[in-house]
């Protein structure tokens, strides 16, 4: 190879190497530029006009449960921005989905339920999300429970929450202090005799 | 000159590709299926076209870059027109150039078509033109140029499916790389942070690409942000084109 050749060869090389690193600030500079504008959006405009879960579950080609799982995580991230308003509207369409893709997804129902008396203020909506999870998964007595567990604490309905205390205790597995709770719901109602014998 | 003559061999190359119509195919397709996924929904039907139309141009544009792109050097090479191509006064630079404008012009008239079809079926609905949605696919075009340019960086030291997986996942890491910051607030200051903050900063951000939302919710955007926008993507391909250039000329084809 010529030595003139070989040196315009090199001093080419250097150019674009030098071309390259510059070409790399500008857009890295660029990019922390655009990064400082305030872009509007809609957060999770993309998911409530998502259709329901049984239709969807044909287009996820049986990555359901993946799905289920993304939606799930884009939920929690959603509900914690307290800077959306009105973000409660569409939160049993979003939990419905995802009980539709994944039906045995605990955490689901008990977080959505959790988000909706705590967060939204809305117990029916909790009880309807457990409810929806108590029947999907009649073999998990957390659903009942809890949903006894609101009604007796917070919304301080103590017949309505014995009839989940009954639903709780008529699946296994279920702890000690149910029938404790249960009991303390009808001594609330001031029913001492069936108290004693549920105790 | 030259570049220009390339150029046009590589789009009359590549229209020529049946894998292209097969491709376009589906994307007019999945334009129409949107008014199926339209009467699924509850709530604003035309809002659901606009958006499976948007991504379909947006997906299927990307996929016509990785498979035509990541074989345009490559079939060269393979073929060994380039030996009889290189042997002609033409430079290393040339050629890449005009293989790329080539597959950006042929990019071009897919993505031309594809937004007739689009905007033709969004009049169906509402009975007006909507422009804004060229703002949209403008930075998209933009997007398709930038996956070319690395579609053919790819292309010059590797075989079409890595190519097209290598591809395929910066396009992936493009739209997710936002992610990045998220984890950047929660790690603690230290090498972690600082690796991942220039990772978050010289990954490619698709997502400056990506006016897709709020050009459905006609949401005001900061004009300053188009331009940024415009900038990054140009730089960008600029520099994996470089990139592309100092691997090409390492090559011996002589």
């Amino acid at each position: 190879m010529p030595k003139r050749y070989s040196s315009e060869k090199n001093f080419s090389t250097l150019f674009l190497v030098v071309l390259l690193l510059l070409t790399c600030g500008v857009f890295m500079n660029l990019k922390i530029a655009t990064d400082r504008i305030m872009r509007k959006k809609v957060p999770g405009s993309s998911i409530i006009y998502l259709p329901k879960g049984e239709y969807l579950k044909f287009a996820t080609f049986g990555y359901s449960s993946f799905l289920a799982d993304m939606i799930y995580l884009w939920a929690i991230q959603y509900y914690s921005d307290y800077t959306i308003p009105d973000s409660y509207q569409y939160l049993e369409h979003i939990f419905t989905i995802i009980s539709e893709l994944d039906p045995q997804y605990f955490d689901a129902y008990d977080v959505g339920a959790f988000i909706a008396v705590y967060e939204a203020q809305d117990l029916e909506l909790g009880l309807r999300i457990l409810d929806m999870g108590l029947e999907k998964n009649p073999q998990e007595f957390w659903f009942p429970y809890i949903a006894a567990h609101y009604l007796q604490f917070i919304k301080k309905d103590h017949e309505m929450a014995q009839e989940y205390y009954k639903k709780t205790m008529s699946i296994e597995g279920y702890p000690p202090i149910v029938r404790r709770l249960y009991a303390d719901a009808i001594f609330k109602t001031t029913d001492y005799k069936g108290a004693w014998q549920a105790g | 000159m030259k570049i220009r003559a390339i150029a046009f061999n590589t789009f009359r190359e590549a229209i020529r590709d049946r894998i292209l119509y097969l491709i376009l195919f589906f994307a007019v397709v999945c334009i129409g299926f949107s008014r199926l996924l339209a009467l699924l929904t509850v709530g604003d039907r035309v809002k659901i076209i606009k958006d499976v139309g948007l991504a379909s141009l947006s997906l299927f544009g990307a996929l016509m870059a990785i498979m035509i792109g990541t074989g345009l050097v490559y079939k060269e090479i393979e073929k060994k027109t380039i030996y009889t191509l290189l042997s002609k006064p033409i430079h290393r630079f040339q050629f890449l150039l005009g293989k790329f404008f080539g597959l950006v012009l042929t990019l071009f008239i897919m993505l031309l078509l594809m937004s007739i079809i689009f905007l033709g079926l969004v009049f169906f609905h509402t009975f007006k033109v909507e422009w804004q949605l060229l703002i949209a696919i403008l930075f998209i075009f933009l997007e398709l140029c930038l996956i070319t340019s690395v579609a053919l960086l790819f292309s010059c030291f590797s075989t079409p499916i890595l190519s097209s997986l290598f591809t395929l996942a910066f396009y992936l890491i493009g739209h997710t790389a936002w992610g990045l910051e998220i984890l950047i607030q929660k790690i603690k200051s230290g090498f972690g942070k600082a690796l991942a903050q220039a990772l978050y900063h010289f990954l490619p951000d698709l997502e400056n690409f990506n006016f897709k939302t709020e050009i459905v919710h006609n949401l005001p955007i900061p004009p300053k942000i188009f331009l940024y926008s415009i900038l990054y993507g140009v730089f960008y391909t600029l520099f994996v084109l470089i990139l592309a250039l100092l691997i090409f000329r390492k090559r011996d084809f002589i």
